[in-house]
């Protein structure tokens, strides 16, 4: 049973890793949806379960992003790091029974970061489409991570 | 009945979590500080060189192989509804490939005396035949974009003799060279990528030029020999220079020139690529005969 608890804490790092991964090779008429898809993950474990979401899951994360996108090591372990600092102090300003205040909180954050990398790696116009794109898909992949939170350890 | 009760030994309490933790258990479980320790980490692998390169590869090979691995499913059913597709109109392409084999027949009448003159006329002017390059073909395993970088990773690495800035082609013309290359994975920088610059020529006018991704589908021309004599519509093809790409390999075509400014539209369309093939690198004599051949003139 405990080696199973332990397994649900690598749940967030997984599921950021495959939304990255299957992520970064979707497109909507020609623009990415990475790399503002995988905070979407990110940005939900470390609001409603920062006990799961490690440390090191997000350094490794970032890690994994930029080797596979080509940049240089540690850009966006640093950034998901300052997240999941920054994290524990809007968590509880953030955290409501309101989705939408939920939801407006993950357009600020990712847009927010989306600067930072942005200025970082000069990007340009297509980081804001992808801006957008995560913001209409928030819903749907809150709703699947709430799922996987809520029921994982119940059938556990 | 207390005689048949068993007598149960009340144990040690069970442990629980301390509500009181000491000083140095507040400080490992404290944010800032992990965060800190995985900050001077990382800042240690960025500047020391050798460990960050061993790093880099490593993570490369890793991320662009478990990527590949949970992408096939999905490019399966994207292969799989592009069959249907593709079945669906096999007749009309029938039809198609039928006429324009008729025409390429007619065409080879007509070049093989002059393949024939070409060879003897080669032969008195006593050309330099180069070795012809060999080359193997990789399978495309996934296109990760983000909005910065075009590239795509194919699913062959140093296993099969792969090298860095190997020519990547397809039989329409040039796709890249290559960038990264592990075990069994390497990343092939695509022509209009921001960090591709090939050298190039015009085929009609013959002027030198760089071919330069700027991210955009239209990779321009730079350093330019004189950019009055280019064409619209013009063919730009591989110059040879920089012993990376062969002389002669279709590129794509002038398609605007505006204030000096020259766009290329390339005749390889990126995205439908599956399969591509990679030429053998130059021998180290040839390259070395290239280059005094180049310092002569």
């Amino acid at each position: 049973m405990k080696i199973i608890s332990v397994c649900l804490r690598f749940i967030p790092f997984l599921t950021i890793v495959f939304t990255m991964f299957v992520g970064c090779t979707l497109r909507i008429a020609g623009t990415p949806l990475c790399p503002a898809l995988f905070l979407i993950p990110s940005y939900y474990w470390i609001l409603f379960r920062p006990d799961w979401s490690l440390l090191w899951s997000l350094f490794a994360a970032g890690l994994f992003y930029d080797s596979l996108m080509g940049y240089t090591l540690g850009l966006s372990s640093f950034l998901l790091l300052l997240s999941a600092f920054l994290g524990q102090y809007i968590r509880p300003l953030v955290i409501t029974y309101y989705f939408p205040f939920v939801w407006g909180g993950f357009g600020l954050y990712s847009f927010g970061y989306l600067i930072v990398y942005g200025f970082s790696i000069e990007g340009n116009l297509m980081l804001v489409l992808s801006w957008l794109y995560s913001l209409m898909l928030y819903p749907i992949v809150a709703w699947w991570l709430s799922h996987l939170q809520n029921r994982l350890p119940s059938y556990v | 009945m207390a005689f048949f009760s068993r007598h149960q030994k009340i144990g040690p309490p069970k442990p629980t979590a301390n509500p009181y933790p000491s000083r140095f258990q507040k400080w490992r479980s404290s944010l800032g500080i992990t965060f800190f320790s995985i900050l001077v980490m990382g800042a240690a692998l960025r500047f020391y060189k050798p460990f960050y390169h061993g790093i880099q590869q490593g993570l490369f090979e890793t991320t662009a192989t478990t990527q590949g691995v949970l992408n096939s499913p999905f490019q399966a059913l994207h292969h799989f509804f592009n069959d249907i597709v593709l079945s669906l109109s096999l007749r009309q392409d029938y039809a198609l490939l039928q006429a324009e084999n008729e025409v390429l027949k007619e065409q080879l009448q007509v070049l093989k005396p002059l393949q024939h003159e070409n060879e003897v006329l080669k032969k008195s002017l006593k050309v330099t035949a180069f070795e012809r390059h060999g080359h193997l073909t990789a399978r495309v395993l996934s296109n990760p974009y983000d909005g910065m970088h075009h590239f795509f990773l194919i699913a062959a690495g140093k296993k099969e003799g792969l090298e860095k800035d190997q020519a990547v082609i397809v039989p329409t013309g040039v796709v890249g060279r290559l960038e990264t290359v592990g075990t069994y994975v390497a990343r092939v920088l695509l022509l209009n990528d921001a960090r591709s610059r090939i050298p190039v020529m015009t085929e009609n006018s013959a002027q030198k030029a760089i071919l330069a991704g700027d991210g955009s589908h239209m990779p321009t021309l730079v350093y330019v020999g004189d950019v009055r004599k280019i064409r619209r519509g013009e063919k730009v093809v591989t110059s040879g220079l920089g012993g990376i790409f062969p002389a002669g390999l279709s590129v794509g075509v002038v398609d605007d020139i505006t204030n000096g400014k020259i766009s290329v539209r390339l005749y390889v369309a990126f995205h439908t690529l599956e399969w591509v093939h990679l030429l053998k690198p130059y021998t180290a004599e040839f390259l070395e005969e290239f280059t005094t051949g180049l310092e002569n003139e």
